[in-house]
C-alpha cells in the first residue's frame, strides 16, 4: 500500500552501434560491450545512485539517448525523464533531466523533435488529473515541456507512435489517440490534440503494439483488442468495437501486461497467468495456446531458431519464474529453455548469435542461441562476475 | 516450510485478497466500505472465540485468589516441592474448568486472521508495477471485481493507499485519535478488575500506554490500516458490551450504559474496593472464595503494607540524607 521503493524495473537491452544498453536494477542506464562481455563503467547515468527503477527500454535518437526512471520512499516519488549522450553517458540537459514527482513507468517515445513520456498523477500538483501525457523538447540544453495533456488515469503503458500520432492508455481503461504533431492549432488548448479516445473494459496497463494503421494491446479485464485507427474518429463510440472496419476483441482468460507481437498475420499474446496465445490478425480468434511456469510481464522476443540443418521461427518467452523458454510459433511446442535460473521480467533481446536476458537480480545473461548454453554472465551494478 | 507459505497464501491471503475485492465491487466499488464491512463481517465470526476469551478470562480471575495461595504456600521451595505445585495449579485449573491456553488461545487464533486482513489491503491495493501483476495470481477465476483493478483508493477524501499523515486536515488527526481513544474504550472493557496492585498498575499502564502507541504508529499507517483498526476497535467495543453482560462503561468518573443489575453490581464492587485494605480482594467472585484463599489475601494485604512500609522508610532515608 505504501509504496514500497520498486528496484530494477524491467527495462529491457537495446542494441546501438554495437553496444548494448539497459537500464539495470539500480536505475542506472548502463552500456556493455557485447564484443569483450565487459561494462563499460565509465558510461553510466546517473553516475552515482540509481533512479530506482527503469520499466521502459532506451530510445535513441541521433547521438543521444532517453529514458526514464523514478522511486518512491513513502508516499513521495522521485522521478526523472533524462536525456544523455550516446558517446560519453552525460546528460544533455544540464545536471539532470525534467524531475517529476510521479511515477514514471511506461516506455516513452519519440516523434521527430518531439519526446512523448506517460506519467502517473503528480505529487506536488492538485488539479485532479490522474495520468498525464508530457511532450518535451529532445534538444540540449534546459529540460523543456512543449505541452502536457491531462489523462484520466496511471499511464503505466507507455507511449506507442505512428506516424505523428501517439497512442497512450491508462489504468482507467481509457486508450487515447493524440496528434503530437508540431502544430500552432493546438497551443491554446493542448487537450485539441486528442483525435479520439477508447474505453477498454479494464485498465491497461502494458503497452501498445502499432502495426499497418491498426493497433493491438490487452487489459487486465483479460481481453486483447485491435483498434483500426486509420477509420476511428472522434465520433466514434468510445467503447464500440467495429468488427465492419476489421477491428475484434477477444478473451484471453487472463490479464495482459506484456506488448502483443505480430508476424504473418499472427498475433502472439502472452498473459500474466503463463499462458500464450495464438490470434487470427483478421479475426482474432485463437489458433492455439500453450502456457510456461510463471508470469509473462514482458513481450517474447522472435527469432530463428536452428533444427538440425534448418532454422525456424520461435518465441523467447521470458518467464518471472525463472529461465527464457522457447516455445513454437507454429503450434505452440516447447523446443527448449535458455536456463536463466533468474526470474526474468524484460523482453530478451537477439543480437547476432546470442540471446541477452536481463535478470530479476541484475544480471545479464547471454547464451548462444543455437545450442541455448549460457555463455556469459554480467552483473550490472558493477561490471563484476555474477553470484 | 513452503507448506506454511502455501497455506498462508491459500487458507489466509487469497480468500481475503477475493473477499475484499467482491465486497468493493457490491459495495459500489467503494474501499473503504469494504474495508468496514469485511472488518465487521471478520469481528461477529470470531464471536465465538471472543465469548469464549472473555468466559476464560473471568475464570482466570476468580481462581487467583487460590492460585496466589498455591504460589505462597511453595515460595522459595525447589525441587519436588515445585514439581507440586505445578500439580497443585494444574488440578485447580482443571476444577476450575480453566485452560490456561484457553485465554491466549482465541488471541492466537484471531492474530494470523489480523495480520493476513493487513497484508491483504496492502496487497489489494498495490501502488507498483510489480505489486498490480502479482495481484493477478491471487485471485480466484470467477470473482467478478477482477476486472475492477486498480481498485479506488479514495474514501471520504483520503486515498486508503498513502499514509495518515498524507492525508489532508482533519483527517491527518482525527484518524490517529479515533484510533486512539477507540482502543482505549475497547481497552477498558476488556481489563478485568484486579486486588493485585501490582497487576492494577500493569493494567492502568496498558489502559494508557497501548491506545497512545496505536494512535502514533497510525500516524505513520496508510489510510486503508487506519480505518480497519478503528472499525476493528468499534466493534469490538459493541461486541464486548454485549458478551461482557453488559457492564456499564466508566468514563471521567461517571457509568455509562449498562443494565440495572450490572450497574448495581458494580455499584457493590466500588464499594467493597473502597472498605476493604489496599490489596485485598475487591470482586464479588473473589468475595466468595474459600477460607484459605482469604487468608492468603490477609498475607498478601500485610506484606504490600510491610512493603509499603519498608519503602516509606527508604524514602524517608532519602530525605534524611
Amino acid at each position: 500500500m505504501n509504496d514500497l521503493t520498486p528496484q530494477g524495473g524491467w527495462s529491457a537491452p537495446v542494441v546501438q552501434d554495437e553496444m548494448l544498453l539497459v537500464g539495470n536494477r539500480d536505475g542506472n542506464l548502463v552500456r556493455f560491450d557485447p564484443s569483450t562481455g565487459n561494462l563499460d563503467l565509465n558510461w553510466r547515468y546517473p553516475r552515482e545512485d540509481g533512479l530506482g527503477a527503469i520499466y521502459g527500454s532506451p530510445v535513441i535518437v541521433g547521438d543521444n539517448v532517453y529514458d526514464a526512471g523514478y522511486t518512491c520512499r513513502g508516499d513521495n516519488c522521485d522521478g526523472e525523464i533524462f536525456a544523455v549522450s550516446l558517446a560519453d553517458g552525460f546528460s544533455i540537459w544540464g545536471p539532470t533531466g525534467l524531475e517529476l514527482n510521479t511515477k514514471l513507468v511506461g516506455q516513452i517515445a519519440v516523434i521527430g523533435t518531439t519526446l512523448l513520456v506517460g506519467t502517473s498523477a503528480l505529487g506536488e500538483e492538485n488539479d485532479g488529473a490522474d495520468g498525464y501525457l508530457y511532450a518535451l523538447y529532445t534538444a540540449p540544453g534546459s529540460p523543456r515541456v512543449k505541452w502536457r495533456i491531462a489523462l484520466d488515469g496511471n499511464a503505466w503503458s507507455g507511449v506507442a507512435v505512428e506516424g505523428s500520432t501517439a497512442y497512450v492508455a491508462t489504468l482507467a481503461g481509457t486508450v487515447y489517440a493524440i496528434n503530437a504533431a508540431d502544430d500552432e492549432r493546438f497551443d491554446s488548448d493542448p487537450s485539441s490534440r486528442i483525435q479520439w479516445t477508447f474505453a477498454a473494459d479494464s485498465a491497461v496497463a502494458g503497452p501498445i503494439q502499432v502495426e499497418s494503421g491498426n493497433i493491438f494491446f490487452g487489459d487486465l479485464g483479460s481481453n486483447v483488442y485491435k483498434l483500426n485507427t486509420t477509420l476511428r474518429s472522434a465520433s466514434s463510440i468510445d467503447s464500440d468495437i467495429n468488427t465492419g472496419n476489421g477491428e475484434w476483441k477477444t478473451d484471453v482468460g487472463t490479464w495482459v501486461w506484456a506488448k502483443p507481437l505480430i508476424e504473418n498475420g499472427v498475433v502472439f499474446v502472452s498473459g500474466l497467468d503463463g499462458s500464450i496465445h495464438a490470434l487470427d490478425e483478421i479475426t482474432g480468434s485463437e489458433r492455439w495456446s500453450t502456457s510456461i511456469e510463471g508470469q509473462i510481464v514482458s513481450a517474447p522476443t522472435l527469432f530463428d531458431r536452428k533444427r538440425g540443418d534448418t532454422r525456424e521461427r520461435a518465441l523467447a518467452v521470458p518467464s518471472s519464474e525463472k529461465n527464457v523458454w522457447v516455445v513454437s510459433v507454429i503450434d505452440g511446442q516447447p523446443l527448449g529453455v535458455f536456463l536463466t535460473d533468474e526470474p526474468v521480467k524484460s523482453t530478451p533481446l537477439i543480437y547476432g548469435d546470442k540471446l541477452y536476458a536481463h535478470t530479476l537480480n541484475g544480471d545479464l545473461k547471454w547464451f548462444t542461441v543455437d545450442d541455448t548454453n549460457q555463455r556469459g554472465c554480467v552483473d550490472l551494478k558493477d561490471g563484476g562476475l555474477c553470484d | 516450510m513452503e507448506i506454511f507459505g502455501i497455506l498462508w497464501l491459500e487458507v489466509i491471503m487469497r480468500p481475503m485478497i477475493n473477499s475484499l475485492a467482491l465486497l468493493y465491487k457490491l459495495l459500489f466499488n467503494n474501499f473503504g466500505l469494504s474495508i468496514i464491512v469485511f472488518t465487521i463481517l471478520i469481528r461477529l465470526a470470531m464471536i465465538p472465540l471472543t465469548v469464549r476469551q472473555t468466559r476464560q478470562m473471568k475464570k482466570m480471575q476468580g481462581i487467583q485468589p487460590k492460585l496466589k495461595a498455591i504460589q505462597e504456600k511453595y515460595k522459595g521451595e525447589k525441587g519436588d516441592a515445585r514439581r507440586a505445585m505445578s500439580t497443585e495449579t494444574m488440578a485447580l485449573y482443571k476444577t476450575a474448568g480453566v485452560s490456561p491456553v484457553g485465554c491466549l488461545g482465541p488471541m492466537i487464533v484471531q492474530m494470523p486472521i489480523w495480520i493476513g486482513f493487513y497484508r491483504a489491503i496492502l496487497r489489494t491495493m498495490p501502488s507498483t508495477p510489480e505489486g498490480l501483476a502479482n495481484l493477478s495470481g491471487l485471485f480466484y477465476g470467477w470473482n467478478p471485481a477482477i476486472s475492477s483493478v486498480p481498485f479506488d483508493s479514495q474514501f471520504l477524501g483520503i486515498s486508503l493507499v498513502d499514509l495518515v499523515s498524507a492525508a489532508a486536515v482533519p483527517w491527518n488527526y482525527a484518524l490517529p485519535l479515533l484510533v486512539g481513544a477507540s482502543m482505549f474504550l475497547q481497552q477498558k472493557m476488556t481489563t478485568n478488575p484486579t486486588s493485585d496492585p501490582r497487576q492494577r498498575q500493569t493494567n492502568q499502564m496498558m489502559l494508557w500506554m497501548m491506545p497512545i502507541m496505536f494512535g502514533a504508529f497510525t500516524w505513520q499507517f496508510p489510510a486503508g490500516l487506519a480505518v480497519y483498526i478503528l472499525f476493528s476497535n468499534i466493534v469490538g467495543v459493541v461486541i464486548q458490551y454485549y458478551v461482557g453482560g453488559k457492564q456499564p462503561i466508566e468514563l471521567f468518573g461517571r457509568s455509562f450504559l449498562g443494565t440495572e443489575t450490572s450497574r448495581a453490581e458494580r455499584a457493590a464492587q466500588v464499594a467493597a474496593e473502597a472498605n476493604a485494605p489496599k490489596g485485598q480482594t475487591s470482586s464479588p467472585k473473589e468475595s466468595d472464595d474459600d477460607d484459605k484463599s482469604t487468608e492468603v489475601l490477609r498475607k498478601d494485604g500485610r506484606r504490600s503494607n510491610r512493603n509499603r512500609s519498608r519503602r516509606t522508610g527508604r524514602r524517608t532515608r532519602r530525605r534524611r540524607h
